[in-house]
């Protein structure tokens, strides 16, 4: 119970960190250019994915805390929290690469692999962490089914 | 009016945060083949899952809640007045998305059917015309902000530039929306139904 309590603060402390950081830098990555023919109002969008993993993370985190107080256990919120996590992690840096990757072809410019090569690594060792987490899931509740059979 | 519970919430907020991810990935992968914006991909499906499986409004949530991140992530504007430039963001950014929730009208229909067949015909039917309506927002956006995109000897000019250019990504994405949610229905008929458990009732009583 105390444990629990601990594990549950530290998440809050710690996705409140998150979700400030992400916050703070990406209100500071506003950037504004007019090329002329409109006006790009661009923010670094990797922020917002930070910023979202703390939301996630912070309402898991006060989710838990008043499950725990209930002493109630739900799984479901767990499962989406994971999968939504992992999904961010991997979906989006694979994109920011694909998308940039694509512009430099169609562009017929040289594509700059060392500045993207990050996404590329965060998005594929999101996509694994999503598949053992699916794969988890699927053996958690095939041996959940068996169990009750 | 229905109450939104926070299970529904919290559904709400992981469905636009998937939709977000598939948005990014999809948006990375086209974009070659449709330089100027669009994507064919999933990222509708998030919200058309809300829509049969709780309603219209909380499929209008998730595509609002998507909507806004996609705007937080910078906009490109190319008009003079104020008026043009809340109907270019009105077109392009924050009413595309929300336009498929209308899907969610068919939600009662949809839920009170018994037969697959049927909730597969009305699986289409609201798909199509949810996705018939982004396209309708992207076809404006087109015709009237980026016509200067429209090749000059193009046949039929900016009207059927922003036709060809806008269908050639949303009726693939109708069909492989439409598709992924026919197959989800018959294999996993649960993601459109909420489980009603013992000590929810009262919950669910409230939402419906």
């Amino acid at each position: 119970m105390k444990s629990k309590l601990i594990k549950n603060i530290f998440t809050i402390v710690l996705s409140s960190l998150l979700l400030i950081f992400g916050l703070i830098k990406y209100i500071s990555s506003y950037y504004s250019e007019n090329d002329g023919w409109g006006i790009d109002i661009s923010f670094n969008s990797d922020y917002i994915v930070v910023i979202l993993i703390g939301l996630i993370a912070l309402v898991y985190g006060i989710y838990q805390l008043k499950q725990n107080q209930k002493n109630e256990n739900n799984p479901l919120v767990s499962i989406y929290t994971g999968i939504s996590i992992c999904a961010l992690v991997s979906f989006y840096p694979l994109g920011i690469f694909f998308k940039n990757l694509f512009k430099a072809i169609s562009k017929n410019k040289a594509f700059a692999f060392n500045d993207y090569v990050g996404y590329l690594i965060i998005g594929i060792a999101g996509l694994i962490a999503l598949g053992l987490f699916v794969g988890f899931l699927i053996y958690y509740f095939n041996k959940k089914k068996v169990k009750a059979n | 009016m229905k109450k939104i519970t926070t299970k529904c919430l919290a559904e709400i907020a992981i469905m636009a945060t998937l939709a977000f991810a598939l948005d990014a990935l999809q948006g990375g992968l086209f974009r070659g083949l449709f330089p100027n914006g669009g994507s064919i991909g999933f990222a509708m499906l998030p919200i058309l899952i809300m829509c049969f499986r709780r309603g219209f409004l909380p499929g209008l949530l998730t595509a609002l809640i998507l909507s806004f991140l996609q705007l937080l992530g910078g906009v490109y504007v190319i008009s003079n007045s104020w008026y043009m430039i809340i109907l270019q963001l009105l077109l392009d950014y924050i009413v595309a998305y929300p336009l498929v929730a209308v899907a969610g009208i068919f939600y009662k229909t949809f839920q009170k059917s018994s037969s697959t067949k049927r909730k597969i015909s009305i699986l289409i039917a609201a798909t199509c015309i949810g996705g018939f309506l982004k396209f309708l927002a992207h076809y404006l956006a087109g015709v009237i902000f980026w016509a200067d995109n429209c090749p000059t000897d193009f046949l039929g000019g900016p009207l059927v530039y922003s036709l060809v250019y806008n269908g050639g990504y949303m009726l693939p994405n109708i069909i492989v929306n439409a598709i992924v949610l026919c197959i989800l229905l018959v294999t996993l008929p649960q993601a459109f139904m909420v489980n009603v458990k013992k000590g929810e009732n009262e919950d669910e009583k409230q939402t419906n």
